[in-house]
């Protein structure tokens, strides 16, 4: 199924406005956070001293610290960290179950792309946009700066959300380059062919080069749904559709089930060092996005 | 085949309800999801294709339909063997007389068999048959009036007990005829042990006329068929018991009974008769007691079908002195002599007048006239009429003057009769002194040649005994013990009904009981004896029970059955009318499957059995 969301039904046109404002307060909260926050032993992107060593010969010679030379009659070279390109990886669902039967999945899953979007772009970082459903395909190639903005919105406007989900598969073969390494954010509901294939799936993403993240998407409904009675229920991906006599009892059994899967995922992540955030459609983007950020991420600076 | 409750074949529309839903049902709802993955682990899934479904949904309703048809089936209760011959309204006549509790080795009572038998025959009548309730003993109780609801006919025959009452079968047809008559074709359907007659001229095409026997095959039944206690004659504070003892006819062989007397308890007497099939036993029994104490006399038979005519219970009464007014201007000395001795019995009490005396100012129990009689001849009381000079009241009468003519012996005509008791007409020499010119209905007992001189019988009701000899002159007579004993058996024979001895004549059930107070029974139930009480409506009360009452005044007397009829229990003949299904062949229809109702019932469970099993056996609440 091709569909295809609108620019005005994504994004008002007061949601960049907000996105910047929105950077400032993480900005500020970071600043406020990071006051008797101790360092993290993360590896980081930073230009920051690292550290002196002994000059050697065939050295390159502009690298030495005369001051240091002066004071102590030795030579030594001065360290820096190697400066490199933060590279965000945002990888979208777009299997049918992320538009339909609820279009407010897709439209929180995009949200939450072009905020980590524009994010690493007016952080003069790379930005790539993937869609993830049979396999994964990149639909942006890496952009840098700002005014790329533009593109990603037009990118996940137009990203067609059909197919169904093969997470094996999906993250089997997906793995970016070293040279490309940096932020991955996958951004899904994880619903896969069996209960444990999202489980299963978190393994392979805990080999990928770089700092994960799971974001999961779902509707109120999906986890309690309002069903009772004689159904015939329909699979949006597969098309498959099974009938059944659902009781409040039955309900219950799969909220539980549900659940079940849900902190299952999350303990495979929290295994696997992968952070692991969950965003239901009816709550708020903006407090939601925040929360998200302020967990921790190389993207804010702050891992 | 036809239906007995065709009315509940309307019914068949609820079919129409599960076919609407099954027409107009709800679909299923169809509602899309982002994923199957956590209702799969639900146990309640559908996983059947769709053919499988519609085959599935079309049983169901094949199989609601199926218990739909077999339920309204059962509540019209079909019946193969109604039988063409159903009338359009039917008469039940049952037996309730004593002769019903006889019971069969198994204990069953008679009216138990016929109880059942009703309920079979009326099970297999279709509902629109009217039918009418007739129980009778010796007189017709219509129980219920041309009715077509079976479950009030049904709770009335089981509410029909047998009662210690004859059973006259005439009455109770003549009713049965009439209601009858109001609806036909009828039947009218007699159920008892022992035939009807049926008149040729009430059989008719309109109405027919059926009997069913529910006698026992092989009965065995003896029973006291006569009692009644009276004063041993010419004797003081002693009683004899006649008691009469019959085999009933059935009876396969000779029966030895033993009968017991007990008084006050205490056995008395005891004596064994042999009697055969139909044979009967008279028995005096002379009794020792005093008032209030109870007799029993108790048959016991090995065997015996019918209790109620085992036992009989009585109390031993005290005579109220026989008030005798005699009448006469010359009176004889020998009859003053005989009446003296009874009076010294003190049992009799003699109230001596002339014809200036005439009429008395308080009536008598007996009035004897000797040589005189009043013009206005007394109704009302029993008459002794001695040595008449004239006619009087209904006896025509010729004088044959002072002198008389005599006779040196006569003739007992009837020896048998109570007024000839134990007199010998040996060496009786007697002087006629008149002649009956008409002695109307009056019975010679005396010949003298060939003229009557002493005769007894009742006239319009009145007992009289008339004699034509002077015991004056006929010394040879009043010399000798016949005379006084002649008075004497006159004066007891002729006052046998009046007041002074009525509480030694027993009483029948359905005999009535003038008193307002409370009755109090020692009653024998056919099995033991047990104490009752019956409260009279007004001041009468109906006698239902056999055994000794006692009224709130003090009077005692006994109800008895003593009844030929009763006792002599009929055998099951097949000749005479239907007989019933014997239970083997009831239990037999029952293996088999039981009637159609009973069948589609059990379809109808069956049906739902596999319905729940189909549909239902994984279903949750």
């Amino acid at each position: 199924m091709s569909e295809t969301l609108a620019r005005e039904d994504l994004f008002e046109p007061a949601f960049l406005d907000r996105l910047r404002t929105l950077a400032l307060r993480l900005r500020k909260r970071r600043q406020l956070m990071r006051r008797g926050s101790q360092a993290t032993p993360a590896t980081g992107f930073t230009r920051e001293f690292k550290d002196y060593r002994h000059y050697t010969p065939k050295e390159d010679y502009r690298a030495i610290d005369w001051r240091l030379y002066a004071r102590l009659d030795k030579l030594f070279v001065r360290l820096y960290e190697e400066t490199q390109e933060l590279n965000l990886h945002i990888i979208v669902d777009t299997s049918s179950s992320m538009a339909r039967p609820f279009p407010e999945k897709r439209r929180q899953a995009l949200r939450f792309a072009v905020a980590l979007a524009y994010l690493a772009l007016s952080g003069q970082q790379r930005v790539s946009l993937y869609s993830m459903n049979e396999t994964v395909k990149q639909e942006l190639p890496p952009l840098r700066g700002q005014g790329n903005i533009e593109k990603i919105i037009q990118g996940a406007s137009h990203l067609n959300f059909d197919g169904f989900t093969d997470l094996t598969r999906c993250f089997e073969n997906y793995r970016p380059s070293r040279q490309r390494y940096g932020v991955i954010f996958v951004i899904s509901d994880f619903f896969g062919r069996d209960v444990n294939t999202a489980a299963e799936a978190v393994s392979r993403a805990a080999t990928w080069p770089g700092e994960v993240h799971f974001l999961q998407i779902m509707h109120p409904q999906e986890r309690s749904p309002e069903l009772e009675g004689e159904l015939e229920l329909a699979e949006v991906e597969t098309g498959e559709k099974r009938r059944f006599w659902l009781t409040k009892k039955d309900v219950q059994r799969y909220i539980e089930t549900f659940d079940a899967f849900a902190d299952n995922l999350g303990r495979a992540c929290a295994s696997h060092r992968i952070d692991f955030f969950q965003c239901s459609t009816v709550e708020p983007f903006e407090e939601r996005f925040l929360d998200m950020l302020v967990r921790g991420s190389a993207l804010t600076g702050s891992a | 085949m036809q239906f007995l409750n065709p009315s509940f074949l309307h019914l068949a529309w609820l079919a129409l309800i599960p076919l609407a839903l099954y027409l107009f049902r709800r679909r299923a709802k169809r509602v899309q999801v982002s994923t199957l993955l956590f209702f799969r682990s639900l146990a309640r899934e559908h996983q059947e294709s769709a053919w499988l479904r519609q085959l599935k949904r079309i049983l169901s309703l094949l199989l609601t339909l199926a218990v739909i048809l077999f339920g309204v089936l059962a509540l019209a209760r079909p019946a193969s063997d109604a039988g063409a011959d159903t009338p359009g309204s039917m008469v039940i006549m049952l037996d309730r007389s004593a002769s019903m509790a006889a019971k069969d080795a198994q204990g069953q009572t008679r009216m138990k068999a016929a109880q059942e038998v009703i309920r079979q025959r009326v099970r297999s009548l279709p509902d629109t048959v009217i039918v009418s309730l007739l129980a009778f003993d010796a007189k017709p109780s219509v129980l219920l009036s041309r009715s077509r609801n079976r479950r009030e006919l049904m709770r009335l025959i089981d509410g029909i007990t047998p009662v210690p009452r004859e059973g006259k079968v005439d009455g109770a047809f003549t009713v049965a005829r009439r209601l009858a008559d109001l609806e036909k074709p009828s039947e009218i359907w007699v159920v008892g042990d022992s035939a009807p007659t049926f008149e040729e001229s009430d059989q008719s095409a309109e109405v027919k006329q059926r009997f069913t026997q529910v006698a026992l095959s092989s009965p065995l039944n003896v029973g006291i068929t006569g009692f009644q206690i009276r004063k041993a004659p010419l004797t003081r504070g002693r009683y004899e018991a006649f008691a009469k003892v019959s085999a009933a006819v059935a009876n396969s062989r000779a029966v030895t009974t033993a009968l017991e007397v007990r008084i006050a308890g205490r056995l008395s007497q005891l004596r064994e008769i042999e009697l055969q099939p139909g044979a009967s036993s008279s028995i005096i029994l002379p009794l020792d007691g005093v008032r209030g104490q109870r007799l029993e006399i108790e048959l016991k038979t090995p065997g015996d079908c019918l209790g109620w005519d085992n036992l009989v219970l009585a109390p031993l009464p005290e005579l109220k002195p026989l008030i005798v007014s005699w009448f006469s201007d010359t009176p004889d000395p020998f009859t003053g002599i005989a009446l003296g001795a009874l009076v010294e019995s003190g049992k009799l009490e003699i109230l001596k007048g002339g014809s200036a005396n005439w009429p008395p100012k308080e009536k008598p129990d007996l009035y004897v006239f000797e040589q005189w009689a009043p013009k206005d001849w007394p109704t009302d009381r029993p008459v002794i009429v001695l040595n008449p000079l004239q006619s009087a009241g209904p006896l025509r009468v010729r004088s044959l003057g002072a002198k008389g003519v005599p006779h040196s012996s006569i003739r007992l005509v009837a020896p048998d009769h109570p007024v000839s008791y134990r007199i010998t007409s040996t060496r009786l020499a007697i002087t006629q002194t008149s002649v009956f010119e008409s002695l109307g209905s009056l019975e010679p007992l005396w010949l003298a040649g060939a003229e009557t001189v002493l005769a007894a019988g009742e006239i319009n009701g009145q007992r009289i005994v008339a004699s034509a000899v002077s015991p004056s002159q006929s010394e040879q007579l009043a010399l000798q013990p016949a005379f006084p004993l002649l008075l004497g058996n006159a004066i007891y024979w002729c006052a046998e009904q009046s007041d002074a001895l009525s509480e030694l004549t027993p009483l029948k059930p359905g005999s009535w009981l003038s008193t307002t107070g409370l009755v109090k029974w020692t009653e024998w139930d056919g099995s033991r004896i047990v104490t009752a009480s019956d409260q009279p409506q007004g001041s009468l009360l109906e006698v239902r029970r056999l055994g000794i009452w006692e009224t709130s005044d003090g009077s005692m007397g006994t109800s008895l059955l003593s009844s030929s009829e009763e006792t002599n229990i009929p055998k099951l003949d097949g000749k005479l009318g239907d007989a019933p299904a014997p239970v083997s062949s009831r239990f037999s229809l029952a293996k088999a499957g039981g009637t159609w109702p009973q069948r589609l019932i059990w379809a109808l469970l069956a049906v739902l059995l596999i319905e729940s099993f189909l549909f239902h056996r994984k279903a949750l609440y």
